[in-house]
């Protein structure tokens, strides 16, 4: 069935409004910071054979993340013909196509009059997921096994019975058991209404026509990508950078890229990049596509619906065993380092091709920091999750973002008032660090310094940081942006630098930890930059005089 | 006293007001058009000219109530006078940093939004109150000095005070706007607990820096035009339209001027809830469509629906508003082909200038007016009246090259195509207004206003399963007509955080005594009459844990526990009808309690029209109805030739000079006694 083009708008207009319901009752209704807060949750509804077809806007890694796990349940673990009316299936496994073990997702078959027409997805981070660290960010992990509990897909519900069992076999397994099962009764809930989203519009246009649109969506998207490819030099482009270091073995770990530009479509070949590590920082393959995939897609065209049908064009090959495709057991939950410093080598590697279309290095790491204590009112003692962001790259006609979010997380932080109101915890700093962005035509943003004093007896600081040594680049002239650090006690007498990824680090009262995330590369020249956006930067504080001295030679001659 | 009301509403492009006289509810409406550099000079005109067309007396007219889009334009534009911020130190860039979430997951060129206050006058200060509001750290003197000095060097015409946990102890943050007061003065100062006494600094940061701002610009406006005022209307009081619906006085406008940020469309939401209350309809949803974007509101149980997540420019605004759903779908939307034939409309507009096509002023892009334009349901000659000098056949050939020819569609198939997708991109604006709030569509009526919200109406509230939609009689001038009906509203907050055992009647209770207290004084320092005073209770409740709070409403009088159980039970009922589940066995968690204060101006009840004879059709055309896939010949009516008991079956068009009502065949209309059109959409 063939279906016009403006019935086709219509539904896939829908369909999104569907996924964006889903997300409003997970935010409104969900208990741990991590997702109410900071926001680190998706939903999305996919076809039969578990392609992505329409999302809300909020994480590009989930995305993908989630598509993989629904393909790989339909293949090896619940086929098609196993779903029924009222099943939801929970799985966090990412060696069945998850990413790591906090990310729990949930799957919902909608059924309309008996026959099953789609399937509606969530995916939320949890505060923790058991494992050898208060939330389940094990830096010193050898195996996955350390990280936490790991759920294959498995039915949760069976045709609309709670199968009480797993909430109390989960239960037990995890630090705080309240919080996860809160926030996963949100996520089942936002299913419910998902799915209801899905059957009114089955009722107003038909299952057939439903169908007809998820086709087309993906067919859609996948011809608007490869015409954006075929404008491009066909040709062989290389990227290759570097994540700083495990956490246990002190050597940077190196990801090399290659990218084939060939008849409509990208082959993106990791040959090359060095292989998994005995410790969490790997990715498996689901976490390597999605950053692939984000990187060609936000590169090439941001305005096409990211859906299956954008993966179709591009072709990886990425070598077993390596960082980038781990094999179990190896342990996970630090792939973001490995998936952010992907989207930085491909930027590399296209800026060859599409230099107006690139930004030079973004901050390059979701720098993940918990910390953990002793006493709270019920005495289980407590989590506090965070991530914070640094600055962007530079553009080619405009600077790099002051601390924003980029790449492939998406995340708002937690208000300070919020966490003080929580935990024990004290915030003394947050401040944008001045010299911080790379100089360059365009300047690269500005990092963040945030500082926390800790009013707990006695706790711990897990931290997941990167691009401490290894600093974010610039481009065509643009200088490097500042690496990041983190310190213990950065104004008492005898301040700490600590490593980026610090295992259980003993705090006591009155510790503060400070942070100084990493600032972007500059775009272009500092020589051809403005005076007035470099007086600018100056009188807003965003640059010392020193700094604009030594980078852009101002105020040399002059002033 | 006299007995004589005027609404004006001070729009983009035109200046509406609305003459009722309140003895007899005639009412009486003009447009003269805005003046950018003189917006009082408008207003002034409009007044004169509403005045001799009802054949008014000046001294008869008691009350003025004034809606304006001073403050949201000037932050829309960036032109806010220089203002600075106080903060505690080592905090300066919060109001900078954000929550910096960005808003598009792949645009790697989008920008984020300019702070309302540059960094080199955002100052620390060394101070610190903690969570639960104790002091750690006074502010020091003179460093305060120092700061005062400094603010005086670098200009600022505003100050924003916003110190971290000032919602649970404002001592510091009081202390130091009184020093500012004293130190600067001619400077305007606002303190954040004084306008937004809520938890998250970021947010209630934004609030205040958007207030101190916009203070000095509405302090010069009110200046000009209060004795402008004065001297045409020597009897009147004049009060501003506010975002959560209810007047501000003068007084408190030039304190408060944030909570005029959403003024014009909450004169219209007014007005929809105020139509409603005559007819009896309990829920309705407006949907007010104009020339670039369509605002929605909707009025639950007789309730408007209210927020404090509103935000303006990406800029937060954390105080109660009428929820508005703004989307960027008007008559001037722009249909457009994507690389791969895909057909959509928005959101670029044509705006004014150059206008869609039809109006031969160089737009060759297809806009939603040109479809409509092409399947014969605006008339070419009677566009405004005749105002406006419509070219059909530029419509037609711009439908035809850009969209019609590509798809291999007839002409009228793709302008039908641009509607459907027009109202599919309302429909989901409408949806997220009703039905994902838990509101079951078929309980709905929807009231149709703006120049171009009757076009569109019928097939929107069909395809929304909404069975009836609702003209008024002056569409276009509706956002006015609220703003004579609104009452004097105040809105007071005080975050507690209570958990569990915590909630008692005795704590409530004296929460909401402070607040009754406050809410009292504001109504008197307004001289309300205590007999037109009404305080309404509420409370932001959540399960403990959860970072969004449902509200919930709370009796007046003294809270005992049975009040309380009410409280929670209805928190219970609430949470399961927004969200689908509920979880009684959670503790659960009180954050805020709030009290809005009401001053009742006694606006007066919609008049009745008289009926008359069942209107004649002016004439017959061929209008495109895409049901039919076919032109079909069209009853066409004069607005002004329908009265009360009316009654006709669509096909139809019904022609007025503001706006034109579309009614699809087999749709039944009848005109009520109040010269609504109340249409039945047929589902």
């Amino acid at each position: 069935m063939r279906v016009d083009p403006v019935t086709f708008e219509v539904v896939n207009n829908a369909l999104v409004g569907v996924a964006e319901q889903m997300a409003a009752t997970i935010l409104r209704t969900s208990y741990s910071t991590v997702i109410r807060e900071m926001l680190d949750y998706s939903t999305a509804v996919f076809d039969l054979d578990g392609r992505i077809i329409a999302q809300s806007c909020r994480i590009p890694i989930h995305l993908n993340s989630m598509s993989r796990s629904l393909r790989t349940t339909l293949d090896e673990s619940i086929p098609i013909a196993g779903w029924e009316e009222g099943d939801i299936v929970v799985t966090n496994d990412p060696y069945k196509g998850g990413q790591h073990l906090p990310d729990i997702q949930t799957f919902l078959p909608v059924f309309h009059q008996g026959t099953l027409v789609a399937i509606c997805g969530t995916l939320g981070h949890h505060l923790d997921v058991g494992g050898m660290r208060p939330g389940s960010y094990a830096g010193e992990a050898v195996e996955i096994y350390q990280e936490g509990l790991r759920i294959p897909p498995i039915k949760l519900f069976e045709r609309g019975r709670l199968d009480e069992r797993l909430f109390d076999l989960i239960g037990c397994n995890i630090r705080l058991p309240d919080i996860t099962i809160g926030d996963l009764r949100s996520q089942t809930a936002a299913l419910e209404i998902g799915r209801d989203g899905v059957i009114e519009l089955i009722d107003r246009y038909g299952a057939d026509t439903l169908r007809a649109c998820m086709d087309e969506a993906t067919k859609a998207s996948e011809t608007r990508l490869r015409a954006r490819i075929r404008e491009l030099p066909e040709g062989r482009y290389q990227g290759t950078y570097f994540v700083d270091d495990d956490g246990v073995l002190d050597e940077p770990i190196r990801i090399v890229t290659t990218l084939t530009i060939e008849d409509g479509s990208v082959h993106v070949d990791f040959t090359g990049t060095d292989p998994q590590r005995r410790s969490p920082i790997n990715a498996t393959l689901s976490s390597c596509e999605s950053a692939t995939y984000f990187a060609v897609l936000s590169i090439l065209d941001p305005t096409i619906p990211a859906n299956y049908g954008v993966y179709k064009p591009i072709r990886i090959t990425a070598p077993e065993g390596t960082v980038v495709n781990a094999l179990p057991p190896a342990p996970v939950v630090g792939r973001n380092a490995i998936t952010h410093t992907i989207v930085n080598a491909l930027t590399i590697a296209l800026s060859e091709v599409v230099p107006e279309r690139i930004t030079a290095a973004y901050y390059g790491m979701s720098n993940v920091y918990i910390l953990s204590g002793d006493s709270s009112a019920d005495g289980r003692g407590w989590i506090f999750f965070d991530i914070e962001v640094g600055g962007g790259g530079g553009r080619p006609a405009k600077d790099g973002l002051d601390c924003y979010s980029q790449g492939i997380h998406n995340l708002a932080n937690t208000p300070i008032e919020m966490v003080e109101t929580t935990y024990p915890l004290r915030f003394t700093h947050y401040e944008l660090i001045p010299d911080s962005g790379g100089a360059g035509r365009s300047r690269g943003g500005l990092g963040v310094r945030r500082d926390i004093e800790f009013l707990d007896e006695r706790g711990a600081l897990d931290t997941q940081f990167d691009k401490f040594k290894v600093a974010p680049f610039g481009l065509f002239g643009g200088g490097d942006g500042a690496t990041g650090r983190l310190v213990l006690n950065p104004d008492g007498p005898e301040p700490k630098e600590l490593a980026s990824k610090t295992v259980a680090l003993e705090l006591r009262r009155g510790d503060v930890v400070s942070m100084w995330t990493q600032g972007g590369g500059g775009y272009g020249a500092p020589a051809e930059r403005s005076a007035a956006a470099i007086v600018q930067d100056i009188r807003e504080g965003k640059l010392s005089p020193d700094a604009a001295r030594e980078r852009y030679g101002y105020g040399v001659a002059a002033d | 006293m006299g007995s004589i009301r005027l609404g004006v509403d001070i729009g983009g492009t035109f200046t509406d007001i609305t003459v009722l006289e309140v003895d007899t509810g005639k009412v009486t409406v003009a447009k003269v058009s805005s003046r950018r550099t003189d917006p009082a000079g408008a207003l002034i005109e409009a007044v004169e000219r509403g005045l001799e067309l009802a054949g008014v007396d000046p001294a008869e007219v008691s009350l003025l109530v004034h809606g304006s889009t001073l403050v949201t334009n000037a932050v829309l534009e960036n032109k806010l006078p220089k203002s600075a911020l106080v903060t505690t130190a080592g905090f300066r860039d919060v109001l900078e940093i954000g929550r910096h979430f960005r808003p598009d997951m792949y645009d790697l060129m989008q920008d984020k939004p300019l702070p309302v206050v540059p960094r080199e006058r955002r100052y620390g200060i060394g101070e610190r109150t903690t969570a639960n509001g104790e002091i750690l750290a006074e502010p020091d003197r003179s460093e305060g000095d120092t700061l005062i000095g400094a603010i005086r060097d670098d200009g600022s015409e505003a100050v924003a005070v916003c110190l971290l946990n000032s919602f649970q102890n404002p001592d510091n943050e009081a202390r130091i706007r009184d020093w500012l007061r004293q130190g600067l003065p001619g400077v305007s100062i606002s303190a954040s607990h004084d306008v937004c006494r809520e938890i998250r600094e970021f947010e209630r940061m934004s609030t205040v820096a958007l207030n101190a701002a916009a203070m000095p610009l509405v302090q010069r406006y009110l200046e000009d035009v209060t004795p402008r005022v004065r001297a045409l209307l020597p009897n009147a009081h004049m009060l501003l339209m506010q975002s959560n619906g209810g007047s501000l006085t003068v007084a408190a406008s030039r304190d408060y001027p944030v909570r005029l940020i959403t003024s014009g469309p909450a004169g219209g939401a007014l007005a929809v809830q105020r139509t409603g209350q005559a007819v009896r309809a309990r829920s309705l949803l407006g949907v007010d469509m104009g020339g670039t974007s369509t605002d929605i509101s909707l009025i639950h149980d007789g309730e408007l629906r209210m927020t404090t997540d509103g935000e303006v420019a990406g800029h937060p605004v954390k105080l109660p508003m009428i929820e508005i759903n703004t989307i960027g779908a008007g008559a001037g939307s722009i249909a457009w082909l994507d690389d791969r034939n895909g057909l959509h409309v928005g959101p670029h507009s044509a705006g004014a200038d150059p206008g869609p096509a039809a109006y031969g002023r160089g737009g060759t892009e297809p806009t939603v007016a040109d479809a409509n334009i092409v399947l014969g349901r605006l008339h070419p000659d009677r566009f405004l009246g005749g105002a406006m000098k419509v070219e059909i056949e530029t419509a037609r050939s711009a439908v035809r090259e850009r969209v019609a020819e590509p798809l291999g569609m007839t002409v009228e198939a793709a302008a039908a195509g641009i509607i459907r997708i027009a109202n599919a991109n309302m429909e989901r604006a409408v949806r997220v207004s009703s039905a994902e709030k838990g509101y079951d569509p078929r309980d709905i009526v929807l009231l149709a206003f703006g120049g171009a919200g009757p076009l569109h109406a019928a097939a929107l509230a069909r395809s929304a399963r909404i069975p009836t939609v609702m003209v008024p009689p002056q569409p276009g001038v509706f956002s006015a007509v609220g703003l004579v009906m609104a009452d004097i509203r105040h809105d007071f907050v005080r975050s507690q955080i209570l958990r569990g055992d915590e909630i008692s009647a005795a704590r409530l209770d004296s929460l909401f005594e402070v607040l009754d207290e406050e809410a009292e004084a504001a109504l008197a320092r307004d001289a309300v009459p205590p007999d037109r005073r009404r305080l309404r209770r509420s409370a932001d409740i959540r399960y403990s844990g959860q970072a969004y709070e449902v509200h919930v409403p709370v009796p007046g009088g003294t809270l005992d526990e049975s009040a309380v159980t009410t409280v929670m039970q209805a928190f219970h009922d609430l949470h399961r009808q927004l969200y689908a589940h509920d979880n009684p066995g959670r503790p659960i968690e009180f954050v805020s309690g709030r009290v809005a204060a009401i001053g009742l101006t006694d606006a007066p009840a919609l008049p009745e029209i008289e009926a008359r004879a069942d209107g004649v059709p002016t004439e017959h055309r061929p209008v495109y109805f895409d049901e039919m896939q076919d032109y079909v010949d069209t009853a066409i009516y004069d607005r002004g030739a329908l009265g009360p008991g009316s009654v006709f079956t669509g096909p139809a068009v019904v022609e007025q000079m503001d706006t034109t009502t579309v009614v699809h065949p087999g749709q039944r209309v009848e005109v009520d006694a109040w010269g609504n059109l109340m249409i039945s959409t047929g589902d």
